[in-house]
């Protein structure tokens, strides 16, 4: 019996024991009696809910809570989560280590660990085998099995070329070291055409993909790009930062009053379900409730219904009318000289919406990653957006007081 | 000085003083008083073939199918006559007495040189231009030399390269690179009047092959290559015996293509099929390019169109009556309105009649005064409350009532500037706009 064979039949298993407890189970049956669904990559069959490790259980001091992460990825394991994705960056560059360290004691052959190249901290080609041979240490491996380049913005995609990155990833997967090579992709459709072209061996992508920013950062349009380059899909930000499992209260009534057994997390997930080519979606789990009610989703991960897509849709509506700032990025704003005004409130409205401690430094960083030619200060407060506007929005006072935010926290 | 010229001078003279008369029409359409010169700089083919794609007209079309006609007919007459860039070479190269012309018809860097160009352009970066269009490249040059205060050194990288081709090889850049040759030349090629070398009356003396500029001529096995042959006339005033002859004939012109010549072709196909593929990319990469985001002439659209149409002649640079347009400089890749000389004349609008290529497109004169190029930023902290900006707006965008801030309407404005030059406190600055509208 194959591995493939055993999962098939491990997920019949699971479904006859479904059936048999009629259909009601809680958390704890499905923590242990239920593997959850999976995807099929080349030979392999990966969990559709992955281990994401940019956000981990941290400890008051903001440190790493080894023990709780240890703790979490048993139980991961044996719910059957099998895809593990960190990075050189994450958690400040501890989080490879901390996931070598609880994933170790597993054989190698049972899960999939994902790491990425920091291309943005090149400095010389030279550092481009020592930070994969570091990293290989940190994880206490010797391959990897996804293996990524990581963030690709205009900057970073220089970068990769400027220091032959990809010709070195190919050495490391002729060596065995990688087993597939894809990229993250966070800039626009474009230049995600332009990296799909530039290499033809690419395989896998990963996205950031979810129901808020499938118009506002132009999801969809990635999205379709990935889908007819034939390459898989690795979901990141499932949740955008978790303010899909936190929507506001009148958003969660709506959906609580739907169904009452349904997490507000596991919408987001069920409506990525709804897509073809998804590979896994990544959550960075930092409680382990976070995991039990992912696992509880992806134990029976069925995609919406028409009408729950349409209550989903409802709730989301909602939540977003009482944002900050009420934009819902029609676009019909279209500022003459070239202020990105949906993309400025849409950040603006995260990072007000946003209980994370850091939140003010990823504002920042969002904020910094638009081009200087379309940030806030750039506005003449010529007021041609404010007639355009369909909910009446002071486009020109906002910008003022978001780039006056923006420059408090900057100081601070 | 038609001493030297031993046969019949009659032809010879005649092509002079035609191409004489065109290269100083060619000259006064760059000044501002000839406007009307101006206009038919329009005949020039690089001009056309860039019109059909950016701004099509069928009289650009028309020009152009009449071009061919004329070089299948008669044969290149364009290049020693109406190219100013031709003519330009012509007169660098008197000074240099005898050179060696190019021997050869270097056929693979031609035609592949003319395969990328023409695909560049029909994916809507006909801005190519720029760098292989003779007049294109004269323009750039000619109006470098007028502004020559204005003028950053880059702009005579182009002026330097052809001196250096020219004292080189003669007219090797338009046997060889030049695309509008490459196309006139293949005209000719299988056309209807040719030249040619009658085999009764040739001694073999070589004194028409020392003075072809082309190369087009082997005296010794007394063949004159028409794809080469530029018309110059200069072969049938040297030869003493007359023997070049000008007519229909059949032979030695047979289509006879070589393995090498299959090669070039299969080369060229190829790579401007990859070309072809890599379109998008490239006028990406000329969006890129703007470093700065300019505001344009009115009729240019948007920075970015304006990098992927303006072949840089400078023609509008010339014309410009509130001299605002200007060249390509350290801060701007393209051609850019700089408001510190001037504002844009409301009643103006010479930059688009005069544009050859397109890339500024013909505007009435309702649509130009309605054609917004930018918008004011107003400085309030600055602003003496004098209210001289309302009086000077001829679009009424500004109200101004006597001791209070002028209140500024900007779906009036169109950003002519005129604000900008007459505020005396400096509150006022015009700022470039990602896409020009009608208000």
């Amino acid at each position: 019996m194959d591995r493939r064979e055993f999962i098939k039949s491990s997920i019949l298993a699971a479904s006859g024991v479904l059936l048999l407890s009629g259909c009601t189970f809680n958390s704890e049956s499905a923590k242990t009696d239920s593997k959850i669904a999976t995807a099929k990559f080349k030979n392999l069959s990966i969990s559709m809910l992955g281990f994401g490790a940019m956000r981990l259980p941290t400890d008051s001091n903001g440190n790493i809570d080894d023990a709780l992460n240890k703790q979490m990825v048993d139980t991961a394991i044996n719910a059957g989560i099998n895809y593990y994705d960190t990075a050189y960056m994450y958690m400040d560059g501890k989080s490879e280590n901390a996931m070598g360290d609880a994933l170790k004691k597993y054989a190698r052959s049972s899960f999939n660990l994902t790491t990425k190249m920091p291309v943005m901290m090149l400095e010389k080609e030279e550092d481009v085998e020592k930070i994969f041979n570091e990293q290989l240490k940190r994880c206490k491996t010797d391959y990897f099995d996804f293996y990524l380049v990581h963030c690709l913005t205009k900057q970073n995609w220089e970068n990769t070329k400027k220091y032959n990155v990809i010709p070195f990833l190919e050495k490391m997967k002729k060596e065995g070291k990688i087993k597939y090579l894809g990229f993250s992709h966070h800039d626009t459709p474009e230049l995600l055409q332009e990296i799909i072209d530039y290499y033809d061996k690419w395989e896998f992508v990963q996205l950031q993909l979810n129901k808020l920013d499938w118009k506002t950062c132009r999801g969809e349009e990635q999205y379709k790009i990935a889908r007819k380059a034939k390459l898989p899909i690795v979901v990141m930000e499932p949740l955008k930062g978790g303010s899909l499992a936190n929507l506001n209260t009148e958003a969660t009534k709506i959906l609580h009053d739907y169904n009452p057994e349904l997490s507000t997390a596991s919408w987001a997930f069920r409506w990525l379900a709804g897509l073809d080519g998804i590979l896994t979606m990544l959550s960075g789990m930092t409680k382990p409730e976070h995991l039990a009610d992912n696992i509880k989703t992806f134990s029976d991960l069925k995609p919406l219904t028409e009408e729950e897509t349409k209550i989903y849709e409802q709730a989301l509506a909602v939540h977003m009318k009482a944002q900050a700032i009420g934009c819902t990025a029609c676009r019909y704003c279209e500022c003459p000289v070239g202020v990105d005004i949906p993309s400025i409130f849409s950040l603006y409205n995260q990072y007000k919406y946003n209980d994370a401690p850091n939140k003010a430094v990823s504002f920042i960083n969002h904020y910094e990653a638009l081009r200087e030619s379309e940030r806030a200060d750039k506005c003449i407060k010529c007021g041609l957006c404010k007639t355009k506007c369909p909910q009446h929005l002071d486009i020109p006072e906002l910008l003022a007081k978001v780039e006056k935010e923006y420059r408090e926290l900057k100081k601070a | 000085m038609f001493k030297k010229f031993k046969g019949n001078k009659l032809p010879y003279i005649i092509r002079i003083s035609a191409a004489a008369i065109l290269f100083t029409i060619t000259i006064l359409a760059f000044l501002p008083q000839f406007k009307p010169f101006a206009y038919i700089l329009q005949i020039n083919i690089g001009a056309c073939a860039a019109k059909l794609i950016a701004d099509f007209s069928l009289f650009a079309l028309i020009l152009l199918l009449i071009h061919l006609l004329i070089a299948f007919l008669f044969g290149s007459f364009y290049c020693s006559i109406i190219c100013p860039l031709g003519i330009l070479q012509d007169i660098m190269g008197l000074p240099a007495g005898k050179r060696n012309a190019a021997g050869k018809n270097c056929y693979y860097i031609r035609y592949i040189i003319l395969a990328a160009t023409v695909v560049i352009m029909i994916s809507g970066v006909t801005a190519i231009l720029m760098y292989v269009d003779p007049y294109s490249n004269f323009g750039n040059i000619f109006t470098g030399v007028l502004n020559i205060r204005q003028t950053v050194w880059t702009n005579f990288i182009p002026l330097v390269l052809l001196a250096g081709l020219v004292l080189w090889k003669k007219r090797i850049f338009c046997t060889t690179i030049c695309p509008v040759g490459t196309v006139l030349g293949l005209c000719a090629k299988f056309g209807y009047k040719k030249m040619y070398i009658s085999p009764e009356i040739c001694k073999k003396c070589g004194q028409c092959e020392k003075e072809c500029p082309t190369g087009a001529i082997k005296s010794d096995n007394m063949t004159l290559d028409n794809e080469r042959c530029i018309r110059c006339m200069r072969c049938i005033a040297k030869c003493p015996g007359n023997g070049i002859k000008y007519g229909t004939i059949q032979q030695n012109t047979e289509f006879n293509p070589s393995r090498r010549d299959f090669i070039a072709a299969g080369a060229a196909a190829a790579f401007a099929i990859a070309l072809w593929v890599k379109t998008k990319d490239i006028a990406n990469a000329v969006i890129d390019s703007v470093k700065k985001r300019p505001i344009c002439p009115p009729g240019a659209g948007s920075p970015e169109r304006l990098a992927r149409m303006c072949t840089n002649c400078g023609l509008c640079v010339e014309h410009c009556k509130g001299k605002i347009i200007q060249k390509p400089d350290a801060d701007y890749e393209t051609i850019h309105i700089d408001f510190r000389n001037g504002k844009c004349e409301y009643d103006c609008k010479n930059c688009s009649d005069v544009c050859p290529t397109g890339a500024i497109k013909k505007l009435s004169l309702a649509e130009k005064q309605n054609c917004r190029i930018g918008l004011v930023k107003l400085d309030y902290e600055k602003c003496t409350k004098c209210g001289l900006c309302a009086q000077i707006c001829p679009k009424e965008a500004f109200i101004h009532k006597a001791g209070e801030n002028p209140e500024y309407k900007a779906n009036k404005c169109i950003g002519c500037g005129a604000c900008e030059k007459i505020c005396p406190s400096k509150a006022i600055e015009i700022i470039s706009i990602i896409e020009q509208t009608q208000i």
